[in-house]
């Protein structure tokens, strides 16, 4: 019996450059990015060294279907990734009928959901939900004492004005959400989607920081080939943002986020020799359609592109800091490799991690020329997107097809004076691309790959 | 605005939160159904019902007064006082 093969059929995505697939590829190709001052209201509360990121554009959920109820009762996270797995269902010419009003779920006409699974991968799932509710925990009591001893204090109208101020500076929600438990549950990204689309199969998250949506996308195109389910929704989704800045506080206080800001449009710059760090970006996600390939083509499903092999190794080195020789990245990429059947030669493009660190940058530019030579396209999806954590690997993924599909790939944006003599994409143009890999690393020490072929006509 | 308009206003933007979250089809609602026996309300879609009125009102109810709310005129006399009181 001949090995059974995997597709992906739809794609969803929301991002700072788009909030649908067709808009969000249309901007990579003409190399846009969003990048912004970080909020004024943040600096109330630190000073940062960082002071850009790049923003997610304002999502109008009810345009998704999503109601009030949804909205209040869900973490962003797991909004953003029900609107990208509503996208890449019907991308994937896949119906959905409403299954409960009160609930708002839908079921996916004409699939065993039994046989189908949810993996997605988040970095933090719902973090700001913790973040706003904690705030309400702490600040709710003293400040309502704060603002009656206030009262009863014979204050200069100096000093009430001092207090004043303090007091606007404890901000917090009004309510403590009775619902914060499930909002903020890192599963509670999965488990939205089985919920929202009445599927059954296996549901899991992956908490693997940078690489969780490779590696949910990995883990159900494995699901799919060894048998165990025919279809899968997998991607990742991360939303990092608070109103006091704290998330992005702890990714600058580490120095990893881009330090030159004088001019932020080109600040962010994978691979140059000028990198700095990389771009905090507020979050995004990409939902992946996966089926067994020859029940895709039964049902006359567009099939964008194949995921034929995948891997992951560990580091065991530290939490926060690759290993500089990159041996266990090597040792991915040739898994993968082996994984797909396929040489280093075979591959024609690579969607590189490419945060903009130091660290990271010559070392995967090294592995790279080491593995596959200097003849391989590659670019880095976070020069446009910024790095979006655990939705990064699955919106990589989805560039990497897209890719494929049109046979055309984004450039290296603001590459002026490469680290290394590599391929980087320094223009839009026309490519012959039959096979490419897509590859994340992650604080702790995960590395994941995958590798995605053309579809045959 | 008059009260009398005000309470209309209010009694209209209470009945759309009940049906918008309990999906109900009916164009009437009982004014003085219980929301628990009647209206079929268990305890989390009796909370998801405050958030969304808290919503709809901007405002904050206690969670010491959700006790009290035993119908659906419960509900709208209870914000009708809030906002005379604001």
């Amino acid at each position: 019996m001949a090995a059974r093969r995997v597709a992906v059929t739809g794609i969803g995505v929301i991002s700072p450059i788009g909030t649908s697939t067709e808009q969000f590829w249309a901007n990579c190709l003409q190399a846009r990015s969003a990048v912004s001052p970080i909020p004024d209201q943040w600096r109330q509360y630190a000073d940062f060294k960082s002071s850009i990121w790049s923003p997610l554009p304002e999502i109008d959920y009810a345009a998704y279907g999503l109601t009030r109820v949804e909205r209040m009762q869900t973490d962003p996270v797991s909004l953003i990734a029900m609107c990208a797995a509503r996208e890449a269902i019907e991308n994937a010419g896949l119906s959905i009928s409403l299954k409960n009003k009160r609930a708002n779920t839908y079921a996916i006409e004409g699939i065993d959901i039994s046989r189908a699974g949810v993996f997605m991968g988040t970095g933090t799932g719902g973090v700001k939900s913790f973040h706003e509710n904690d705030a309400h925990n702490v600040l709710a009591r003293p400040k309502n004492a704060l603002k009656q001893l206030t009262q009863e204090l014979p204050l200069t109208e100096e000093q009430a004005s001092a207090l004043q101020v303090i007091l606007k500076r404890w901000d917090h929600i009004l309510r403590f959400n009775p619902f914060v438990v499930s909002m903020l549950m890192p599963n509670a990204v999965s488990a939205i989607l089985g919920i929202k689309f009445s599927i059954s199969g296996p549901n899991t998250t992956y908490a693997m920081a940078c690489a969780s949506g490779t590696v949910s996308i990995g883990q159900a195109f494995r699901a799919i080939r060894s048998g165990q389910v025919d279809m899968a929704l997998s991607g990742g989704s991360e939303y990092l943002d608070n109103d006091c800045g704290g998330i992005f506080r702890g990714f600058d206080i580490a120095n990893t986020l881009v330090q030159d800001c004088e001019d932020p449009q080109t600040a962010n710059r994978p691979f140059d020799e000028k990198r700095s760090g990389f771009l905090f970006s507020q979050g995004g996600t990409a939902v992946l359609v996966l089926e067994e390939y020859e029940g895709a083509r039964r049902r006359d499903a567009p099939i964008i592109a194949e995921v034929s092999g995948y891997a992951e190794t560990f580091d065991a080195y530290s939490m926060m800091s690759i290993a500089s020789e990159g041996a266990e990245i090597e040792r991915m990429m040739r898994l993968a490799l082996a994984d797909a059947q396929l040489a280093p030669g075979d591959i024609d493009y690579i969607n590189a991690h490419g945060t903009g660190t130091q660290l990271n940058d010559i070392t995967e530019a090294t592995v790279i020329e080491r593995v596959f030579g200097k003849d391989v396209l590659v670019n880095a999806t976070k020069s446009l997107l910024g790095h979006t954590i655990g939705a990064s690997g699955a919106l990589e993924a989805a560039v990497t097809a897209l890719s494929l599909q049109h046979q055309t790939t984004h450039v290296c944006k603001n590459l002026e004076q490469p680290i290394s003599d590599l391929d980087f994409v320094r223009s839009p143009g026309p490519r012959e691309i039959s096979a490419a890999l897509s590859q994340s690393f992650a604080f702790g020490g995960h590395n994941a790959a995958l590798v995605l072929q053309r579809a045959e006509n | 605005m008059g009260d009398q308009v005000a309470g209309v206003e209010v009694q209209e933007r209470v009945l759309k939160v009940v049906k918008e979250v309990l999906a109900l089809e009916t164009d009437t609602i009982d004014l003085d159904a219980s929301i628990m026996d009647d209206l079929a309300v268990n305890s989390l879609d009796q909370v998801t019902l405050f958030l969304a009125l808290e919503d709809e009102f901007n405002d904050t109810i206690p969670d010491e007064e959700l006790e009290q709310f035993k119908t659906i005129k419960n509900i709208v006399d209870y914000i009708k006082g809030r906002m005379e009181a604001a």
